[in-house]
């Protein structure tokens, strides 16, 4: 798993490469909390090259998004493939996130 | 019919090796993307919950996962020696459906394993708990 962090603007970009599997939930969960705290910006999490997730990867997006929420900021997934959306959807995250997104309208929906 | 047995120990490194077995023979038995993808999220949320819930995080304890391929189903059979305990007797999650304010962090688990498999059991036999997941692999998949 590797987690590639840049900026665009004001907007900070996370792009997820590889799987959010049981040896590496511990990694992401510290990534994003660290990411939230004191959150200052807008967050776009690039998943084109996101294999996997398991319930705790999801449990960590939800977290993320309770914080970004609770400091007036947004947090918006892009480019999710076939498989991540499908688990999305079964566990009722299309309703809290936007799984349709691409990057371009990430960012445009953002700034 | 094609069998594949392996033994990991109740811990994360247990898991990736589990993964990876997974994946290998996925290629082997030429399984699909999808099918894979899905055997693999079920057999995780099954173990990791074995592993947290079933022995209670110890990391020395065996688990057997035992892996075939039939005429028209992927099949994984998971057992383990910790005590009784039914998966399918967890309650569904109830707010799926609700906004974030009221959505629980967690639970999460065995509602995709029901999602993403074809059957999912659970007996006790011979003072082991025994789960089997099953996926059909001839309909498109």
């Amino acid at each position: 798993m590797e987690i590639k962090q840049t900026n665009i603007g004001q907007i900070q970009i996370v792009e997820l490469i590889g799987r959010i599997d049981a040896p590496n939930n511990s990694k992401i969960e510290d990534f994003f909390a660290k990411l939230t705290e004191n959150l200052e910006s807008n967050i776009v999490v690039d998943c084109n090259n996101l294999d996997f997730i398991n319930s705790s990867g999801l449990r960590v997006f939800i977290m993320s998004l309770k914080k970004s929420k609770a400091a007036n900021k947004q947090i918006l997934l892009c480019n999710l493939q076939k498989n991540i959306k499908e688990v999305f959807q079964y566990s009722g995250f299309d309703n809290l996130f936007n799984i349709n997104l691409n990057k371009e309208e990430a960012l445009e929906k953002i700034s | 019919m094609r069998n594949h047995i392996i033994h990991i120990k109740s811990r994360l490194s247990g898991v990736g090796i589990m993964n990876e077995q997974l994946a290998k023979i996925s290629k082997e038995w030429s399984i699909s993307k999808d099918v894979a993808f899905s055997m693999n999220l079920a057999l995780e949320e099954i173990v990791t919950n074995v592993i947290q819930h079933g022995y209670n995080g110890h990391d020395e304890y065996d688990i057997t996962i035992r892996f075939s391929l039939e005429k028209h189903n992927l099949r994984i059979q998971i057992k383990d020696g910790a005590p009784e305990f039914n998966p399918l007797e967890i309650p569904e999650p109830d707010d799926l459906a609700k906004p974030l304010e009221d959505r629980n962090i967690g639970g999460l688990g065995i509602h995709l394993v029901k999602k993403f498999t074809d059957n999912f059991s659970y007996r006790r036999m011979n003072s082991k708990n025994v789960i089997t997941l099953l996926k059909k692999i001839d309909d498109g998949n």
